[in-house]
């Protein structure tokens, strides 16, 4: 879904400008918000901690800070929760500065755990905790991190850390501090400044990663330094119309996750804070520093020690919550057009897989099935019986998924917008009234999620009884939940909105989103155990806004690219980004939402999408039509078999989601995050591994004949779909040798090159079917691929696919062994 | 090297496949193939030679799938139902045994778990395929109809064509001579201005030199061209008594309106009608006579150019008449401003009153002119053009009228030639539909499409246009319409129609699978071929013999 009909409406409506591309100037830089001009880039500022006010009570260090020019207060507490430090600072007297719930996992404290004092000073307090070290320097005040000696990060080396402190406002006060226009929207900055810059360095460490969302390189680039210019990475939630590649720009969500790896220890920080984010990267031989600026809420900080990339995505994962086991289906392949425009045009589609004998899952309905753009309704002229379509659609195992956004059409007659006026579950504008902007249904108001009064009546919309038209086989998709407001400044809600309890939408802005996708779960959660008894129906909703923790809700798509070449290539290092800030159920609109790609880029996007962890081809309303058999036979062939070749991984894939689910490891990875000390793969992101065994090397480029393929060198690999060895144990010869890992290998258009690692067992079912459901009784193939030892082994995960019976135990798990001298697979309970 | 890939270990065997006479999915027609040679089986493809008891193990052997007819285990396999009482299918074995009934017969499934539908739905199909043989049958008898009808037609249109193109070169003459008069005329009209010019400049006098009724005003800025106009054109022309007096009776006519609109409906004929009659006679003298239409007595003019010859003569009307062009010349009271006006502007909108009159007077001159014919419409756009050259000086200043004149003239014969251009499909057989138009409701709009024409979306309140005639595609499997009106920002609208025999015309399926393409279907007995009515007589008859059990075992 896009916003190029935004532009219609508001062309329509306020007389704007015309639809083009990306306009860079609707957008704030670094030098149009306040808070970012204040403080990037400023050093010098004294804090310190007293030392009189140390306390160490077992897992937790409190001291007092202030701030030496103005004698500002601060309380810091410093939290061991056994491979996760968590530094917590806020102002002294209590503000009610914001503090983001939901996000935090309940059971984090039950992994507190005691830290030894191992020196204190007058200057400085040191910890061990395992192979942890903290070093805390009272003045300035600064902390150090090592594990196993090795140093980790550090907070405040550079003397970048500054705390804006709320006051009261005074004669002469600098402009902006209170006010501030950009492009005709005026912030009333009701609270003055409040900004929190973060000083973060990793030393040692030559490559950063995280902090998603932005169309850019995985390794993060430097923003700062010299001979750079560059916005630094804003992570701040906004609907772009035809983002620009390589770009540190702010897209649909925000992650504020960063990963340091380098060979032997990988560690990272996660702030938890939803207010805008500008994060600059800049680097030189000792490491990578850092500085983060947000606009507004506390500094809540957890610094992950790793010490490799597994631990560290189990730590966040701990903080977090891991990956919501997915339901087998939205693991097949989703069929979506800017509009399947009748039950018609549905059903042909639908028959038309079958007539082309190629599976697929579920069909989508964005916005023209709606009656006036009302969510929870039916275009009746085109959609007078969607409970018929969504069981013809059933019988052979397919869903719907409807789009339903968070912008409410205010009419009286409509009941969505009238309960939600009377039970005041809308945000408020900074008068204290129902906001009112303008989306796709014209003057709309929008749920406030931060509100649980209105997640709860969000939640009851979705019951059976109440959506009329639904069914048990319908999901949900959420867009737009940035939010995205078409005639607000820079396309979303005003800061100084205010959501329940007084909160500034300056404060939640980039959890805005994963609060809507959280209030929709409950509904489809509740729907789930209505429908289904105490076991219910997991969840489905794709959602394009979100934030830590959205990863406990569902799966998130990239937005609205374009069916260019470019656009397919930033996919890789978009998905790995997400991937490795702990949202793994990730994929981009194949084959390019805006525009109609050709043949050769349509199938070299299903052949990479196939391995995508969410799989779904998506076009714009003015698109051509591009369902898989609408190009040449030739073509068809090609993207029936990319489809088939992930159906038959499905066995591997929902094995992957289940590690996800239990010990948050990402579906994609890149290659350090399975060879940690393999230099040349820590800025690499054209090519990826689909859990431990898949390496996927795509094919981004227009007319390609071959390509480099880096791969890893501590094992072997195998052709994944000829089963040719690319290395034998010890003789030289084949296509790569142990100097130059990086090999050109030729490519032609019936496949992209995917290589299978040495010792790896990949469960597959190779039956093609309609739909995953179908696959339930089939045979599973096991693929053994030996490594040096003449070993191999592998896992398979199974359940019912739908419920939430997993949680009781209804599953089976299996480790699988191939070791030499048995010539015959084990299968032994998982441990 | 050793082979270092394990592949292939099942872990769950679906339940065993019953046993059957016929191995299950067999294609009848392969059924020897499975007849086991000593105990084995040979992959169609000769990939593998395999044990016979592992046909249909639900194990797939065979890269081509035929080791396994009757599972799903072949990604490339093919099960065949029989569907007694109904048409046999060929289905991808990824549809066996997946829970989901395709068969009627249900023998995709495993036994019990689908009803045998086929009777029913064999019964439909039958009912079917005998009206659709019907249905072609007739639309074929129809076409034999249609290309007799192409014959005629295409035959009368060449005649036309071939009348037309020869008064075109006699009017070309025509408009030679006329021409040629006028230089003559105007080259006098300067020799008589010299030598006034120099007459008044030996006499040293400057009154206005008194002319005759000849309104000089009419020419506006360019009033030296107009001066003395009546006289010369008189003088240029004087020889001829007739031609003065008919020009005198029209000024006379013109200066007696009220009389004029009381006598026009009374006659039945349009002022324009008088005028040119009255031109008519003062020239034809002077002209060579046109030969006699036909030697036999001529047909009526196919509706065709009866249209296209109503089109050119309203171009024609867009000029203004010679009588209204004699009417003004000779008008010397300046306070008519509607005969002012009538010339001071080519594309003025006409008044409402003025323009409802108009039509009522076109109607009327259209039912005329269709009894008539051709003829009558030449007759008198010659006589139009001559009036304009009659009045030499006055043409002087309106030759491109002249030209458009002589254009709207030859219309109607290169529109002619453009239809014998067309290609009306094999015998001709689309010929009687040209420019036959058929439409269709879909949501809440109508669809027209006019073969050879345009196709149109149409509510209440809009047209929009879906494109003008491309031509046949595909073999005449598909009618093209482009360069429709464009889309917002889109592109311009078209319309692909899918062609089919029928038994008469019915356009229907309109559907916009992309934005702003929008297709159709659409049946005619035009689009039949014996080779379709046999196959469909054959389909029908196929489907009968389903029903009386036969087997081709």
């Amino acid at each position: 879904m896009g916003w190029v009909r935004s532009l219609t409406v508001i062309a329509l409506t306020f007389g704007a400008a015309s639809v083009e591309a990306f306009k860079e100037q609707e957008f704030k830089k670094c030098a149009d918000s306040g808070f970012c001009e204040r403080l990037r880039g400023k050093q010098g500022d004294s804090y310190s901690a007293d030392p009189k006010s140390i306390q160490l009570n077992g897992a937790v260090v409190t001291a007092k800070v202030q701030h030496d020019a103005s004698g500002a207060a601060y309380d810091l507490q410093l939290t061991n929760y056994n491979g996760i430090l968590r530094m917590h600072i806020d102002e002294a007297a209590s503000k009610h500065r914001f503090q983001v719930p939901w996000v935090l996992q309940s059971e984090l404290p039950d992994s507190s755990q005691a830290w030894t004092k191992t020196r204190q000073s007058s200057s400085l307090l040191q910890l061990q905790s395992g192979s942890a070290q903290l070093t805390l320097t009272f003045k300035p005040l600064r902390v150090d991190l090592s594990i196993a000696g090795t140093p980790a990060a550090s907070f405040n080396a550079r003397q970048m850390f500054q705390y804006e402190y709320l006051r009261e406002k005074q004669e002469g006060d600098p402009a902006g501090w209170w006010e501030e226009t950009f492009k005709g929207h005026t912030d009333s900055k009701p609270k003055g400044p409040q900004a929190i810059s973060l000083d973060l360095s990793f030393p040692g460490f030559q490559h950063v990663y995280g902090i998603p969302e932005h169309a850019a390189s995985f390794a993060l680039k430097p923003t700062t330094g010299e001979g750079i210019e560059s916005e630094p990475y804003r992570l701040y939630n906004l609907d772009v119309f035809e983002y620009n590649l390589d770009s540190t720009f702010g897209l649909y969500g925000s992650i504020p996750l960063m990963l340091a790896h380098k060979a032997g220890l990988t560690t990272a920080a996660f702030w938890l804070n939803a207010a805008e984010m500008l994060v600059d990267v800049a680097s030189d031989n000792s490491g990578t520093q850092t500085q983060w600026v947000a606009e507004a809420g506390v500094l809540d900080l957890f610094f992950l020690l790793g010490p490799d990339p597994a631990t560290v995505l189990q730590q966040y994962g701990r903080i977090s919550g891991t990956t919501a086991m997915p339901q087998m289906f939205s693991l097949g392949y989703h069929q979506c057009r800017w509009n399947y425009k009748d039950e018609t045009d549905v059903l042909g589609v639908n028959a038309g897989f079958d007539q082309h004998d190629i599976p697929y899952d579920v069909i989508w309905l964005d916005i023209e099935y709606l009656d006036d753009k009302k969510y929870f309704t039916w275009d009746k002229n085109y959609f007078p019986t969607p409970i018929d379509m969504q069981d013809k659609l059933a019988v052979t195992g397919r869903k719907l998924v409807v789009i339903i956004d968070p912008h409410i059409k205010r009419k009286s007659d409509y009941y969505v917008f009238s309960e939600g006026e009377s039970g005041s579950y809308f945000t408020k504008n900074k008068d204290g009234k129902d906001y009112e902007g303008w989306c796709w249904p014209g003057s709309s108001s929008w749920v406030d999620c931060l509100n649980p009064a209105s997640r709860d009546w969000w939640a009851g919309l979705f019951s059976l009884s109440r959506f009329q038209g639904s069914t048990k086989n319908l999901y949900i998709w959420n867009d737009m939940n940035e939010p995205s407001v078409f005639n607000g400044p820079e396309v979303t809600m005003p800061k100084d909105n205010i959501h329940h309890g007084g909160v500034e939408h300056r404060e939640m802005h980039n959890i805005n989103g994963a609060l809507f996708h959280a209030a929709t779960w409950q509904g489809l959660e509740e729907r789930g155990r209505d429908s289904y008894g105490s076991d219910g129906d997991r969840p489905f909703i794709l959602t394009r806004s979100a934030f830590a923790g959205t990863q406990r809700l569902g799966a998130l798509w990239t937005g609205d690219n374009k069916a260019e070449w470019p656009a397919l290539k930033f996919s890789v290092p978009m998905c790995l980004s997400l991937s490795i800030a702990g949202l793994p159920f990730v994929g981009a609109d194949i084959a390019g939402f805006f525009g109609n790609p050709d043949a050769e880029l349509f199938t070299r996007w299903y052949q990479l999408g196939a391995f995508y962890p969410f799989f779904r081809g998506h076009a714009h309303l003015e698109a051509k039509r591009r369902e898989p058999w609408l190009y040449d036979g030739t073509t068809t062939d090609r993207v029936r078999e990319a489809i088939r070749m992930r159906y038959a991984l499905l066995p591997y894939v929902y094995t992957l989601f289940r590690l996800a689910h239990t010990h948050n490891q990402p579906l994609m990875r890149p290659l350090w995050y399975e060879f940690p000390d393999e230099a040349e793969t820590f800025s690499m992101d054209d090519q990826f591994l689909l859990g431990p065994s898949i390496l996927v090397a795509p094919v981004t480029e227009a007319g390609a004949s071959s390509r480099e393929v880096y791969l890893p060198t501590s094992t072997r690999w195998y052709n994944f779909h000829s089963g040719t060895a690319m290395k034998p144990a010890s003789t030289g010869g084949l296509l790569r040798s142990q100097e130059s890992p990086k090999n050109s290998i030729k490519v032609d258009m019936d496949s992209i090159p995917i290589f299978l690692r040495g010792g790896s067992i990949v469960p597959r079912q190779e039956r093609a079917r309609r739909s995953s459901l179908q696959m339930q009784g089939d045979p599973f193939t096991l693929i053994v691929a030996l490594n040096d030892s003449a070993a191999a082994s592998g896992a398979l995960y199974l359940d019912d696919g739908h419920s939430f019976a997993y949680k009781r135990g209804v599953y089976t798990e299996r480790a699988l062994t191939y070791a030499d001298t048995e010539w015959s697979i084990r299968l032994s309970k998982s441990s | 090297m050793r082979s270092v890939l394990v592949s292939g270990v099942a872990l769950c065997i679906l339940a065993q496949s019953v046993a059957e006479p016929l191995l299950r999915g067999v294609d009848p027609s392969l059924a020897a193939a499975y007849v086991p040679r000593e105990g084995k089986f040979s992959c169609f493809d000769k990939s593998q030679v395999i044990s016979s008891d592992r046909l249909n193990d639900d194990y797939c052997d065979c890269v081509d799938g035929s080791d396994e007819p009757g599972s799903s285990a072949c990604t490339l396999g093919k099960f065949y139902c029989r569907n007694r009482g109904h048409a046999s299918r060929r289905l991808n074995s990824s549809m066996v045994d997946d829970g989901f009934c395709d068969c009627c017969d249900g023998s995709d499934e495993q036994p019990g778990k689908c009803p045998n539908t086929c009777k029913e739905e064999g019964a439909a199909r039958r009912a079917e395929l005998k009206a659709q043989a019907k249905a072609f049958a007739q639309g074929y008898s129809k076409r034999e109809a249609y290309v007799r009808e192409a014959a005629q037609k295409k035959a009368a249109w060449q005649s036309e064509l071939k009348g037309l193109e020869g008064q075109i070169r006699l009017q070309d003459a025509d408009v030679k001579t006329l021409q040629g008069r006028k230089d003559t005329a105007e080259a006098a009209e300067k020799a008589e201005r010299d030598r006034e010019d120099a007459h008044k400049a030996a006499s040293g006098s400057t009154p206005q030199e008194p002319i005759t009724e000849a309104a000089a005003d009419v020419q506006g800025d360019d009033g030296s061209s107009g001066t003395g106009m009546a006289a010369d054109s008189e003088e240029a022309m004087g020889d001829d008594d007739g031609e003065y007096e008919a020009m005198g009776e029209t000024s006379t006519e013109e200066e007696q309106p009220a009389a004029d609109a009381a006598e026009a409906p009374a006659s039945g004929k349009t002022e324009e009608e008088m005028a040119q009659e009255r031109m008519a006679q003062w020239i034809k003298s002077d002209t060579p006579t046109p030969p006699p239409p036909e030697a036999a007595a001529p047909a009526p003019p196919t509706p065709e150019l009866q249209q296209l010859l109503e089109e050119a003569r309203a171009a024609t009307r867009k000029l203004p008449t010679a009588q209204q062009l004699v009417s003004v010349s000779f008008q010397q009271d300046e306070s008519r401003p509607d005969a002012q006006e009538q010339t001071s502007t080519e594309a003025r909108p006409e008044q409402p009153q003025a323009s409802a009159q108009q039509a009522e007077a076109e109607a009327a001159e259209t039912a005329a002119e269709a009894s008539a014919g051709a003829p009558g419409w030449f007759t008198s756009t010659l006589d139009t053009l001559r009036g304009y050259v009659g009045l030499a000086p006055l043409a002087a200043s309106e030759p491109g009228r002249l030209a458009a004149l002589s254009a709207a003239a030859r219309m109607p014969g290169t529109k002619l030639q453009g239809f014998l251009g067309l290609d009306f499909g094999p015998d001709d057989a689309w010929l009687p539909l040209h420019n036959k138009c058929f439409d269709t409701r879909a949501d809440k709009y109508t669809y027209e499409m006019c073969i050879f024409g345009s196709a149109a979306q149409k509510d209440a309140h809009l047209h929009t246009s879906l494109g003008s005639w491309e031509g046949f595609k595909n073999g005449y499997a598909l009618a093209s319409f482009t360069n429709g009106q464009h889309c917002w920002q889109g592109p311009p609208r078209s319309l692909q129609v899918s062609v089919g025999c029928g038994s008469s015309e019915q356009v229907s399926k309109v559907d916009e699978p992309n934005r702003c393409e929008y297709t159709a279907s659409f049946v005619t007995p035009a689009a039949c071929s014996p080779a379709l009515v046999e196959r469909a007589q054959k389909d029908s008859a196929a489907a009968e013999q389903d029903l009386l059990g036969h087997d081709e075992l």
